[in-house]
C-alpha cells in the first residue's frame, strides 16, 4: 500500500491508473477465482477522477486529509454499503439495497478509498471454507482445486490474487485469520470492541470482530489507524484511546515472551504445518525473543462453548429476516444457516438452557482465564491459524461437525476478545500455504504488528505470489 | 421438527432425514462441557450496561421512503405482513 501512496505522491501514476490496473486483473482472473459478487467499477473509476483532482490540487496535503487516497478498497459483503448491493452471502439478501453504509465503510471512504467492489463469503460468515456461500464457491488462488478458507473467503482471494490492496473481513470464529492462512495473506483481528460493528450484518454479536486483510503487516496498521476507535453507534465499542499503529513497528522483539500453547501443538495438528509454525517460533528467537512453553487448559472445550454461544447468538440475529421489511423470507436461507439456528434456538429453549447455554458461558469464563494467567507470564502467544493445510474443495461438505473443528484454534481469541495477528509462514510441498498466528492481550494490537512486520523484516513469505 | 418450528424455519421432510441426525450429533458433541471443571467469575462481574441518551439522533434515521425501499409489499406507505387473524 505504501508503494501506491509513494507513487500517486510522486505523480508516478494517477489514481485512474490504479484503479484501472486492478479493475484489469480482476476482469481477467476472476472469473475463474470468483472472489466478488458485485464489482463498482463505474463508480470507482467517478472516485478516481475525484481523487486525482484532489492531488492534483493539493498535493501532499491531500494525503495528510485523505491518509488511504486513492487506494481500492474490497469490502466483504457482509458490510453495508449505501446504495450498492449486499448480500451477506445468502439468497434472502440476494437483491437488497442498503440505505446507509457500515461505520468502518464510511471511515475507509472518509479517509479516500476507493470502494472496487464486494467480496464473497460463506451465508452469514457461517463457514470455515467458502463453500457455504449460496451463490458459488470462491476458489484459493494457488491452486483452484482448493478452498481459500472461510468465511471471508473472497476478501482473502482477492488480496492474494492482487484484485485489491486490501479488503475488510468479519472474525467471529477465525473468519478472518483462517482465509488469511489459506491464501497466503496477513489476516487482523482486533480486540473486540476495537472497531465498530455498526452496519455489519450481525453474527454473533459479542463474538464479531471487524477486520481485514493485507499483504503486509504494515498495511494492516495503516488501515487500523483510520477504523479504529468508538463509535457512538456501537455501544459495544470501546472508550480507550487508539494510537498510530504504525508508530512501533521497526521496534523489533529483544526482549519478549512468546507463549506456545502446548495444547494447540497437540492432537490433530498436521505435522507440515507444525513444523512450519514451529520454524517461525525460532526466526523470532533468533531475532532476540525468548520462547516459553505455556498451557491453555481448556482448550478442549473451545470449539464446543464457541458453537453453543454463536449458534444462540446467530439464532437471535437472524431471527429479523422474515422477508417483511427487506429481503426474501425464511425458506430461503441456506443449510447451514437452518442448522446454526436450530441448534442456537435448541440451546437456548427451555429445559435446555441451563445445560448448554449457562453451561458454555461458564466455560468461557474458564477460557478467558486461562488466557489472563498465561499473559502474567508471556508478552504474546504463537500458534497455528488452522489444523491443517488448506484442503480440496468438497472434501468437508459432507459432515458439518468435522468442518466446525477446522475452527479449533482460531475460536478461542474470540471468546475471550483478544487480537489475533494470521502471518504467511511457509507452503506446503504442493505449494499451498500456511499461516500462523500471533494472539496477544486485550489493547495490544500494536505489539502484535510490531512482531509480525519484525518476522516480516526476516522472511519474505508475504512476498510471493500465486501464478493465475 | 420442534426446533424448526421455534426457529420458524420450513424443514421439508427430506432435509429433516439428515438435518435430525447431524443436529443429534453435533449437540452430542458440544455437551462434553458439562466435564469442564473449574472455578469460573461470573460474566456478568466484567460487564458494564451502556446507555445513550433517549433522543432522536438526525444523522441516522432512516426516512420512510428509505426505510420501506427493501420492501416487496407496501401499501400508502406501510409495511403490508402476512395475515394472523382471519376476516369473520
Amino acid at each position: 500500500m505504501r508503494e501506491i501512496l509513494d507513487g500517486l505522491k510522486k505523480k508516478s501514476f494517477s489514481v485512474a491508473e490504479v484503479v484501472d490496473s486492478y479493475k484489469g486483473r480482476i476482469e481477467t482472473f476472476d472469473q475463474e477465482i470468483k472472489a466478488f459478487l458485485t464489482t463498482t467499477f463505474e463508480r470507482a473509476h467517478e472516485e478516481a477522477e475525484i481523487a486525482d483532482k484532489r492531488i492534483a490540487d493539493y498535493g501532499d496535503e491531500a494525503f495528510k486529509q485523505f491518509p488511504l487516497l486513492g487506494l481500492p478498497v474490497a469490502h466483504k459483503d457482509i458490510y453495508l454499503t449505501e446504495g450498492v448491493r449486499t448480500t451477506a452471502g445468502s439468497k434472502v439478501l440476494e437483491n437488497y439495497i442498503p440505505q446507509y453504509s457500515a461505520t468502518v465503510v464510511e471511515r475507509l471512504k472518509s479517509a479516500g478509498a476507493i470502494l472496487i467492489g464486494k467480496t464473497n463469503l460463506d451465508a452469514w460468515a457461517h463457514g470455515s471454507s467458502g463453500e457455504n456461500s449460496d451463490f458459488f464457491p470462491t476458489r484459493n488462488p494457488w491452486n483452484k482445486e482448493f478452498v481459500p478458507g472461510g468465511s471471508s473467503s473472497g476478501s482473502a482471494a482477492a488480496v492474494a490474487a492482487g484484485f485489491v490492496p486490501f479488503a475488510t473481513g468479519t472474525d467471529t470464529g477465525g473468519s478472518i485469520r483462517l482465509p488469511a492462512a489459506f491464501c497466503g495473506v496477513v489476516g487482523f483481528k482486533p480486540t473486540y470492541g476495537r472497531v465498530s460493528r455498526y452496519g455489519v450484518v450481525a453474527m454473533a454479536s459479542s463474538l464479531d470482530s471487524m477486520g481485514h486483510l493485507t499483504r503486509a503487516v504494515e498495511d494492516a496498521a495503516l488501515v487500523l489507524n483510520i477504523t479504529a476507535g468508538k463509535d457512538e453507534f456501537d455501544a459495544t465499542s470501546l472508550d480507550d484511546p487508539i494510537s498510530d499503529y504504525s508508530k512501533s513497528l521497526g521496534e523489533g522483539v529483544k526482549g519478549l515472551k512468546i507463549g506456545l500453547p502446548k495444547e494447540y501443538f497437540s492432537g490433530g495438528l498436521s505435522k507440515k504445518v507444525e513444523e512450519k509454525v514451529k520454524e517461525a517460533a525460532a526466526v523470532l528467537e533468533k531475532l532476540g525473543a525468548e520462547l516459553l512453553e505455556v498451557s491453555l487448559p481448556h482448550t478442549e472445550y473451545a470449539i464446543s462453548v464457541y458453537y453453543i454461544i454463536q449458534t444462540a447468538e446467530v439464532s437471535s440475529n437472524l431471527a429479523r429476516y422474515d422477508g417483511v421489511r427487506y429481503g426474501r423470507d425464511r425458506s430461503y436461507f441456506g443449510e447451514e444457516a437452518k442448522r446454526r439456528i436450530m441448534l442456537g434456538t435448541h440451546v437456548l429453549s427451555s429445559g435446555y438452557k441451563g445445560q448448554y447455554y449457562n453451561q458454555a458461558k461458564r466455560v468461557q469464563n474458564l477460557v478467558r482465564q486461562d488466557f489472563q494467567k498465561v499473559f502474567d507470564k508471556v508478552d504474546l502467544v504463537l500458534a497455528p491459524v488452522s489444523p491443517t493445510p488448506p484442503f480440496k474443495l468438497g472434501t468437508k461438505t459432507d459432515d458439518p461437525l468435522e468442518m466446525y473443528l477446522s475452527d479449533v484454534f482460531s475460536v478461542s481469541a474470540n471468546l475471550a476478545g483478544l487480537p489475533a495477528l494470521s502471518l504467511p509462514c511457509g507452503f506446503t510441498k504442493d505449494n499451498l500455504p500456511i499461516g500462523m498466528q500471533l494472539i496477544g492481550p486485550a489493547l495490544s494490537e500494536d505489539l502484535l504488528f510490531r512482531v509480525g512486520h519484525t518476522y516480516q523484516s526476516e522472511t519474505d513469505w508475504h512476498e510471493r505470489r500465486p501464478k493465475l | 421438527m420442534y426446533v424448526a418450528r421455534l426457529s420458524s424455519l420450513p424443514v421439508s421432510s427430506k432435509e429433516q432425514a439428515f438435518l435430525q441426525d447431524q443436529l443429534g450429533r453435533i449437540v452430542e458433541y458440544v455437551g462434553k462441557i458439562s466435564e469442564a471443571r473449574g472455578e469460573a467469575k461470573k460474566a456478568e462481574d466484567r460487564l458494564t450496561n451502556v446507555a445513550r441518551k433517549d433522543e432522536i439522533e438526525g444523522t441516522r434515521v432512516l426516512s420512510q421512503e428509505e426505510a420501506i425501499s427493501g420492501a416487496e409489499k407496501t401499501h400508502n406507505g406501510f409495511f403490508v405482513v402476512p395475515a394472523i387473524f382471519e376476516e369473520v
